[in-house]
């Protein structure tokens, strides 16, 4: 069964020979496990079969020229004062992108190039490790992605967008997009990766990101989940931190029938600063599921973590994540906090803190509620002759707002609060 | 204005209201003392729309309309404003925000033209001064972290704001001190005039002191058990409670 999901892939050929080795590795561990299933404790809620099962297509190089600017436009966030790089179905769209001209020590471009897979070779796969079928089938049938890389001390003009287009209306599509981001020393960048479009087929996302913060580099790291129709996603965003680097990550879902996120921070170094904001905001059918995982490998680092869902309907949401701290890792803080909002009585959340901590000088908290809205809230505001939707609205809104409010690609934070309230306009 | 006929209340079978009969005309100033126990929360929860109460019989009616079928925010469009005693807190909901709403929604219901942003800002910097709340405040998360006598005057900057023809203030003095107290106070009595009501709900003659009511009402045991003037207030405030207490028991 491995074997003939293996055997469906394109031969996408990568002449180099460090990606060869990745590809061997990779198509080895997914012939042992294949994908995961809901025996494995990290994937208990999750319905994987329902995401595989469909007879998917590889979408063709050639997916990358079949949106047009005029098209393009249409779609949410694709005008931002920023650099641009847009895959359609997984493949680079060199059309719809826009990266700043060559400058020595900063390098913006789609991993299709020769010239910038050369570059990100020695990178690929060093810091996502094989944990799953899903890292695996990405590391072996990868159709394209961004590779971002700032030399010692550089520091990017203006954010980069790697916009993640998605339309399948022909056939079900299997997209794998692959990025890599690289601040050197003392260097620092924004991105933000837009996953969007709308599929009336299944489309399945396989989506796996790399990104390695040097010594003091800082790095700003958004994903919004914007997809409509028939979206399934299944997420890795692998982050390596070193001596005191600072990373803030905000993983925004608005959007998409089925999402897993798997968020990962190894701290290597002293002094690292990792931020995790995380916002999710569910109804009608979807499914979402986070899973964090902060490796707290070194000394007096700090780690903070804030996830907040607005579930409804029969939305389900499920919510894990995971601090360890190692033995040397004394001075650790580590927080971590994880509040649900349920609307209607079928909406599901599974959310579960868990934290082992090897080391004795620390300092961790963690927390986790799930609760309807607050009704003495809502009864305030009528009072005061606001109506009982309008209350509602502005409850969510505000709670919203504590997650977006703290994007620092600033430009994003009023259209992301319009997508947001429309999900409540009634 | 507002008429309360017989009025009986009861939560989880309990009856904590036992008849009660009111009349409030424009113009008047009713206060509601009691000890603690008698029924004064509950009486402000029913008139606010609260829903956990279950009223077994009367009727309360406000200008003409049925009170009691009134959804909370019709009440507020309707000219009926309750000062809480505890407010709530609202993370990321600031006073500036809601109150713009609130108050356009009640112009509406008054046949007025929305204000826009100048002028509703206008507004909040006249009605300010009544209560010397700054801008800081009503730019902040409603409540958060606001002193008690922060929050109290936060309620009655809002009764400025929204103009009610009957405002009821359920104990907006517990938990002040002397100057917090006058400046509710006088926020108050400047905002009286011949077409407006006011309900005090309070456990002290403390309040009465700077507002003067026109009526004075003693709750105890779910039912008015004595009506007078300010002077009713007075004599409470000698002979405490107890006083009211040994009569009922005599009654009894
Ligand atoms: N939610 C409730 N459940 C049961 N009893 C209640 C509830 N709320 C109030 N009571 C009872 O009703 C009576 C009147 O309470 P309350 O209206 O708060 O009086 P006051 O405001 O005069 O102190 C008290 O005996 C109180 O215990």
């Amino acid at each position: 069964m491995n074997n003939a999901i293996i055997a469906q892939d394109p031969d996408i050929q990568r002449s180099l020979a460090p990606l060869q080795t990745k590809r061997e590795e990779a198509k080895a561990y997914f012939e042992k496990h294949g994908y995961p299933h809901s025996k494995l404790e990290d994937w208990k809620y999750v319905p994987v079969h329902r995401i595989i099962a469909p007879a998917y297509e590889n979408p063709a190089p050639d997916a990358g020229g079949s949106v047009d600017r005029d098209a393009f436009a249409a779609y949410p966030l694709t005008s931002l004062d920023a650099w641009y790089l847009v895959f359609v179905n997984g493949w680079f769209s060199a059309e719809l992108s826009q990266v700043p001209s060559p400058e020595e020590g900063i390098l913006i471009g789609a991993l299709s190039d020769e010239q910038v897979l050369a570059q990100a070779a020695p990178y690929l796969g060093n810091v996502a490790t094989l944990e799953s079928g899903f890292v695996a089938s990405n590391t072996m049938g990868f159709t394209d992605g961004a590779f971002i890389h700032t030399a010692a001390g550089k520091t990017l003009d203006k954010p980069v967008v790697v916009y993640h287009l998605t339309v399948a209306h022909d056939a079900p599509l299997k997209i794998r997009p692959r990025n890599l981001f690289v601040a050197e020393s003392n260097s620092s960048f924004k991105v933000v990766e837009i996953f969007a479009g709308d599929a009336s087929r299944e489309a399945l996302t396989n989506m796996v990101t790399e990104l390695k913060a040097e010594q003091d580099a800082v790095v700003d790291y958004t994903k919004l989940q914007l997809e409509t129709g028939s979206n399934f996603h299944v997420g890795y965003t692998e982050i390596e931190q070193h001596k005191n680097a600072s990373v803030d990550t905000h993983i925004i879902s608005l959007d998409g029938a089925f999402v897993r996120n798997n968020l990962h921070f190894r701290l290597m170094d002293k002094q690292c600063r990792s931020i995790m904001n995380g916002l999710y905001l569910l109804s009608g059918n979807q499914f979402l599921d986070n899973h964090t995982r902060v490796n707290h490998n070194s000394p007096e680092c700090y780690s903070d973590q804030l996830y907040k869902g607005i579930i409804n309907e029969q939305a389900t949401a499920v919510f894990n994540g995971k601090i360890f701290v190692e033995k040397d890792a004394q001075k650790t803080n580590a927080y971590q906090r994880n509040i649900n909002i349920l609307l209607s009585d079928e909406a599901t959340v599974n959310t579960k803190p868990q934290l082992e901590i090897f080391a004795d000088d620390v300092r961790c908290t963690h927390g986790a509620t799930s609760g309807h809205l607050d009704e003495e809230a809502v009864f305030y505001l009528r009072s005061r002759g606001l109506s009982e939707k309008d209350a509602k609205r502005m409850l969510l809104r505000a709670y919203s707002e504590e997650v977006i409010g703290k994007l620092q690609v600033e430009e994003l934070i009023a259209p992301l609060m319009k997508i947001a309230a429309e999900k409540f306009k009634d | 204005m507002l008429t309360i006929k017989d009025l009986k209340a009861s939560i989880e079978g309990k009856e904590i209201l036992k008849g009660i009969s009111l009349e409030v005309r424009p113009g008047e100033v009713h206060a509601i003392m009691g000890p603690n126990g008698s029924g004064k929360s509950t009486l402000s929860a029913i008139l606010a729309g609260r829903e956990e109460f279950e009223v077994t019989s009367g009727s309360v009616t406000y200008q003409g309309q049925d009170l009691l079928e009134m959804a909370p925010e019709d009440r507020a469009r309707a000219g009926i404003f309750l000062a809480f005693q505890y407010p709530v807190e609202i993370p990321g909901v600031s006073t500036t925000n809601f109150l713009k709403t609130a108050v356009n929604e009640l112009r509406k219901a008054r046949g007025q033209e929305p204000l826009d942003a100048v002028q509703f800002l206008k507004l909040m910097k006249e009605k300010m001064k009544l209560v010397e709340m700054n801008q800081s405040l009503l730019s902040r998360s409603l409540n958060e972290g606001f002193s008690g006598g922060e929050k109290k005057r936060n309620e009655i900057f809002q009764m400025a704001m929204l103009e009610p023809n009957l405002s009821i203030l359920d104990e907006t003095d517990s938990g002040l001190d002397i100057d917090a107290l006058r400046l509710v106070a006088s926020g108050v009595n400047q905002l009286r005039s011949k077409d407006n009501a006011c309900i005090l709900i309070t456990h002290y003659q403390r309040l009465l002191e700077y507002i003067v009511p026109d009526y004075v009402h003693v709750l105890y045991n779910g039912k008015i058990v004595k009506s007078g003037d300010k002077n009713l207030a007075l004599e409470l405030e000698a002979k405490g409670y107890d006083w009211i207490k040994e009569e009922e028991k005599v009654e009894a």
